[in-house]
């Protein structure tokens, strides 16, 4: 029998996890390892993005046990198959996030929260791509960052290298 | 270090940021102060470099498309960036029309090229940022009646100091006694003090940059691929940090094997081909000890090793002339489309290094 722990998320929802699973987690494996979690596991988190989370949890925990369970006659193969099917389930994800930006800055804060490092960078990566066509008002806007450069200044940085402000 | 960040703390802003290439970081330069500072921090600029996903190919290679018919005939030389880090696309740009000025063109290492305008002006180039920096003069004070007969160059971040730095390696002729002079001249450029230091090099009796077969750097050191006279290939290195030559060994002397030097998982590699088995062996050194990584199946018609690519894949050129990409841990084998006798590998990263000086391009012109 798998042993199963309860995560509680900051909106009081419950979520029955594998052990496994949620060990991904350096955060909270530590926590567990500590003895700090008898019972529930209260995370900052809330619980549209802990599902998020553990949505991406569950999909690396099927792909590691596949692959533990290979033996190497025709892995190579099956490997690639596999990869496939990874890289569809990841488009699928990753486009749900595109749409919904407050979804996807949420599950990049609770990621780095709850140290996930495969997620952390895959949603890094995503957030990359999405910024990289954008100009400096864009990204202001998106980030909710405050413009502390005086017009001068910034048109002075703007010269600089005024060929990377064109498409 | 970052304080008007916004939605994201430091970190995973950091994350972000160095994920993106070199022309929308310049841009987002312009963002806040915070920002700015960031894209210049040489930490920064050091984890942007460590991307591996970045690496691109360049190939330099002369077209040979001669049926013989023209007697005028010159081969062309190509250098060509592929655009696709996965190879998956093979279209490609071609850099000699981007280049700010034309010269002998050495690298890249590190993202940066070493241009000689002349036998005494060098100019480096950082391609994704579009800036050039020619080097203050150096004039070596030379014996009377001694030329300078070749140049080689190294240049890369020494990891210590924190400070990029180049070296510089004259072969010296004897007009006098028509043959080449005994030292070599060495001179070693330091980017934060904008500054040259002279010193003497090695006895040229030991080895031969003349027809150097391979060179690159890697973590801190410059790496040679000569000839030692009466001895055969040797890898020579600088260090760039402590500006000493030492010669390492090479793990197994097979007689006129073809070789090449790269980076495998970090680690100093060299392929070499085994001419009597016509199979590659993959050596990399590990604490100062070589050890044999793989040896290949024995191939047809290959004629040598020529750099190497991701994860211990490399090209082979073959007697015909095309460029093949052998991947060791699938065994595939990918023909580049290409046709010449002669080419020359790198492995090209953007680099966000700042070479910032905005009148140096017109100095060189004037030197030129």
């Amino acid at each position: 029998m798998a042993i199963m722990y309860a995560l509680k998320s900051s909106d009081n929802e419950i979520f029955e996890v594998e052990q496994k699973v949620i060990e991904q987690s350096e955060t909270i494996k530590k926590m567990i390892e500590d003895g700090a979690a008898t019972g529930e596991i209260p995370l900052q988190v809330s619980s549209k993005t802990l599902a998020k989370v553990l949505e991406w949890c569950k999909q690396r925990q099927h792909k590691t046990v596949e692959n533990e369970n290979d033996d190497n006659k025709g892995k190579r193969k099956k490997e690639r198959d596999e990869d496939d099917d990874i890289k569809e389930w990841e488009n699928k994800f990753s486009d749900e996030l595109k749409a919904d930006k407050d979804v996807l800055f949420d599950l990049l804060l609770a990621s780095n929260y709850l140290d996930l490092p495969a997620l952390l960078s895959f949603l890094c990566q995503l957030v990359a791509d999405m910024v990289a066509g954008k100009m400096p008002e864009e990204i202001r806007r998106m980030f909710n960052i405050e413009n502390d450069f005086t017009p001068e200044e910034e048109k002075a940085i703007t010269a600089e290298h005024g060929w990377a402000f064109q498409p | 270090m970052l304080t008007n960040n916004g939605d994201f703390s430091e970190d995973v802003l950091i994350e972000i940021l160095s994920k993106l290439s070199v022309k929308p970081l310049l841009r987002f330069r312009c963002v806040c102060k915070s920002w700015y500072d960031l894209v210049e921090n040489p930490s920064f600029i050091h984890k942007h470099f460590k991307n591996e996903d970045n690496t691109r190919l360049i190939v330099r290679y002369t077209d040979s498309d001669d049926d013989g018919s023209d007697d005028f005939y010159y081969p062309k030389i190509c250098f060509s960036l592929f655009l696709d880090e996965t190879l998956a696309d093979l279209s490609s740009q071609d850099l000699l029309p981007q280049m700010p000025i034309l010269g002998v063109l050495f690298g890249p290492f590190d993202g940066i090229f070493c241009s000689f305008v002349n036998n005494f002006r060098i100019a480096l180039w950082n391609l994704a940022t579009k800036e050039c920096k020619a080097l203050p003069q150096c004039i070596p004070i030379l014996p009377q009646n001694i030329e300078v007969s070749c140049s080689n160059v190294g240049f890369g971040l020494d990891p210590i100091s924190n400070n990029y730095k180049l070296v510089w390696i004259l072969t010296l002729w004897d007009d006098k006694r028509n043959t080449f002079y005994e030292f070599t001249h060495v001179g070693v450029y330091n980017l934060s003090t904008n500054s040259w230091r002279d010193f003497k090099g090695f006895e040229i009796s030991k080895y031969n940059l003349r027809d150097v077969l391979d060179s690159m750097y890697h973590g801190g050191v410059c790496y040679w691929l000569a000839i030692r006279d009466g001895y055969g290939e040797v890898i020579l290195s600088f260090s760039l940090n402590d500006e000493i030559f030492q010669e390492v060994q090479e793990p197994c002397i097979i007689e006129f094997a073809p070789k090449t030097l790269g980076v495998y998982n970090d680690y100093l590699c060299l392929i070499i081909l085994d001419p009597s088995k016509s199979c590659f062996d993959a050596w990399i050194m590990k604490e100062r000890h070589w050890i044999k990584q793989f040896t290949t199946r024995p191939f047809a018609e290959v004629d040598r090793p020529i750099g190497l690519w991701k994860n211990g894949a490399f090209f082979i050129r073959t007697s015909m002339g095309q460029l093949l990409l052998y991947y060791p841990s699938t065994q595939e084998i990918r023909d580049l489309q290409l046709r010449s006798s002669e080419y020359s590998i790198y492995n090209y990263k953007e680099s966000l290094i700042t070479l910032k000086a905005k009148d140096s391009l017109l100095d060189i012109l004037n030197m030129g």
